[in-house]
Order: structure tokens, then sequence, then C-alpha cells
């Protein structure tokens, strides 16, 4: 149904949202749990099961009344597209840390984008969302990565 | 430097379960898996008797023992990483209103007092949702703590557990110097970890 390749892959995922291992396999197993209560399977097992981790985790910040997922106004500021994200550079060592500072919500754009690959208009319908919030969500991601960029580079010049 | 897109990426693909969850997730999966559409062959069906055959001969069958040898394990494993409450209260109302994802009416056991429970989180036991509540440990002066879980009884899936409510004592297992015991109650499977 799912092989080590999905299972990581989802975990990862799962990773995205949560931004702390423990949680992700949590949620994983959560998501995992709910996947053998479905029949008949679905036909895109490892979609399907993406789905339901993005659901329960949605559910479990409902629960412990966490806004993560939070709105974004209506004139946003948003990238044209997604290849404006592509020209941005950082160093692997800080990503960890501009992962951070990012939302949910923004760290899960991120994830379908680099990680998996979609493209705004994919990322969308995954999530359920107009593109334009798609787009907003990575305009803050560029600006977040510029800013930090910047940041540790006035750090670095104050030493 | 990289492109973020590239870095995001190395980030993530290098994590990865680790074995332990990955077997976990596997077996898990694993009894699962869909019955494709059936065409009566009889070369196939040969074969199909013959592993059959050979893993009831040469793997340990799920029997109630290992059933329950699995089950004490899961839960030793769960009570030794002291994973975060998720509520912690002693109010049974507080606790049911928290567990809205589980199949069953949470109760309290008999053979814990509510007033010396911590809290609670979700768990699951042999991949069915359950209810794991801490206790602090009556004795030594609440030093140590006492994991009990709930679940949803199903003998085809646990074996044959001894009932409470008929008078039966649970059945304990030694394991990782703790004392595991099972026990069904009021139609649930009960299942504590304590210091031996």
């Amino acid at each position: 149904m799912l092989d080590k390749s999905q299972l990581n892959g989802l975990y990862q995922y799962s990773l995205s949202l949560t931004a702390e291992a423990m949680a992700a396999e949590d949620l994983l197993q959560s998501a995992i749990e709910r996947l053998l209560k479905v029949k008949p399977r679905p036909n895109n097992v490892f979609a399907y099961t993406r789905k339901i981790i993005r659901n329960q985790f949605i559910d479990d910040c409902r629960r412990k009344q966490i806004i993560d997922f939070e709105p974004l106004d209506d004139h946003a500021p948003m990238l044209l597209d997604e290849q404006d994200l592509e020209k941005v550079v950082i160093d692997q060592a800080l990503v960890e840390q501009l992962l951070s500072q990012l939302g949910n919500a923004e760290r899960e754009v991120l994830f379908l984008w680099a990680v998996a690959g979609f493209t705004a208009n994919e990322i969308a319908k995954e999530i359920d969302a107009p593109r334009g919030t798609v787009l907003a969500r990575l305009y803050r991601i560029k600006q977040k990565c510029q800013g930090y960029e910047q940041q540790l580079q006035q750090n670095g010049g104050g030493n | 430097m990289k492109s973020i897109k590239d870095a995001t990426k190395s980030y993530y693909q290098q994590a990865s379960l680790n074995d332990d969850a990955m077997d976990r997730f596997s077996s898990m999966l694993e009894e699962e898996k869909p019955k494709a559409g059936f065409q009566f062959r009889p070369q196939l069906v040969a074969a199909c008797l013959l592993v059959v055959v050979s893993l009831a001969i040469f793997l340990v069958p799920s029997s109630p023992q290992t059933v329950e040898m699995a089950i004490a394990k899961e839960v030793v494993k769960n009570h030794i990483k002291m994973k975060p409450l998720e509520i912690e209260s002693n109010d049974l109302g507080a606790l049911r209103k928290y567990f809205t994802q589980l199949d069953f009416f949470l109760i309290q056991s008999q053979r814990y007092d509510i007033g010396n429970m911590l809290g609670a989180r979700y768990c699951s036991i042999q991949g069915v949702t359950a209810a794991q509540m801490r206790y602090q440990s009556p004795i030594d002066d609440g030093a140590n703590v006492i994991s009990v879980y709930e679940v949803e009884y199903d003998p085809q899936l646990f074996g044959d557990i001894p009932s409470l409510d008929q008078g039966l004592a649970p059945k304990e297992i030694i394991l990782n110097g703790l004392s595991v015991k099972l026990w069904v109650e009021k139609g649930l499977l009960m299942v504590s970890v304590a210091e031996v």
C-alpha cells in the first residue's frame, strides 16, 4: 500500500506541518490508522494519506485552539508566480532556522513547492485554497528568507 | 549557497523515520494488504496453499500469548518514552470532552484513584486508537508514574483477556523491568504499566 520511500515522504510532509520529529511521527501514525479504516482503498493511497495528515493536523490545531493556518487579507502582496522564488538563495546551514521563522501554513507551501515539486496551481488544488493565497504565502516566504539573510549579514557586520 | 528550493529539499530529504517507527508502520500496513480481484487459477491456488501451510509451520502464530506480548512491548516502549500529556486533568468529564476521536466511552478504572491522575494523551495499541492515562503512583511519594491504556476490546484482535467484571485477576507480564497488566473492564481492554 505504501512503501518505505512513501512512508518517509509522508513523514517529511508531517514534519513540514508540525516542525517536530515526534509530533510528525504521531501525526503519521494517526493518519495510517485512519487510512486502514477506509474501504474501499483509494486509488492514490499516497496522495490520500497526505490529505488525511493535513486534515488531522488541522483538527489537532483546532482542538488545541492553535491558530496556525492564519488567513491572509485580500490585499496581501503575492508573487507573480512561483518562479520568483527560484532566484532566492540561502546557506544550507540556515534552512532550519529559516523554517523556524515560518508559520505552519508557510512551511507546508514551501514543502509542497520545494520537495513535492508542485506548481502554485497544484498547491492550491492540494490545500483547497485560491492560487492567490498560495502566491501570497510564497511571497511571505521570500520576504522572510531575504529579511533573515539581511539580518544575519548585519549581525555578522557588527562583530 | 543554494537555491531555497534545493536547500529546503535537502533539509527535508535527510529526515527519515527511525527503524522502529518504519517497522511499526510497515507492519500496520502489511496486515491490511488489499485483496486484488480473484481469478481462479489452480496453480495459483496451490501456490497460495503452500505458502499458507509453510507460514503456519515456520512462523510464530498469532496466538493470544504472542498478541499479549506484542501489546506489552508496545505499551512499555510508550511508557518509557513518556511523551507529553495532551490534557492535564483528573476530571473524567474533561477527559471525555477532549477525547473526541475515540470509538468508545472513556471510563475510570476501579483499580486506580482518579485523584492521582495527572492527565492523558492519544496513543494506539496494535494500530487501534487508544487513550493513555498517566497516574502518580500512590507509593514512593509519587516519584513514579503509572500508565494506563484504554482501548476498545476486540477478542479477535487482542485474544482472550481476563475480565475484571467476572472477578478474574489481570494477566501480568514482566518486561524490561516493568510490570504490565492486562484486563478487560466494562468491555474495554485496559493495560497498565508500572514499576515492579
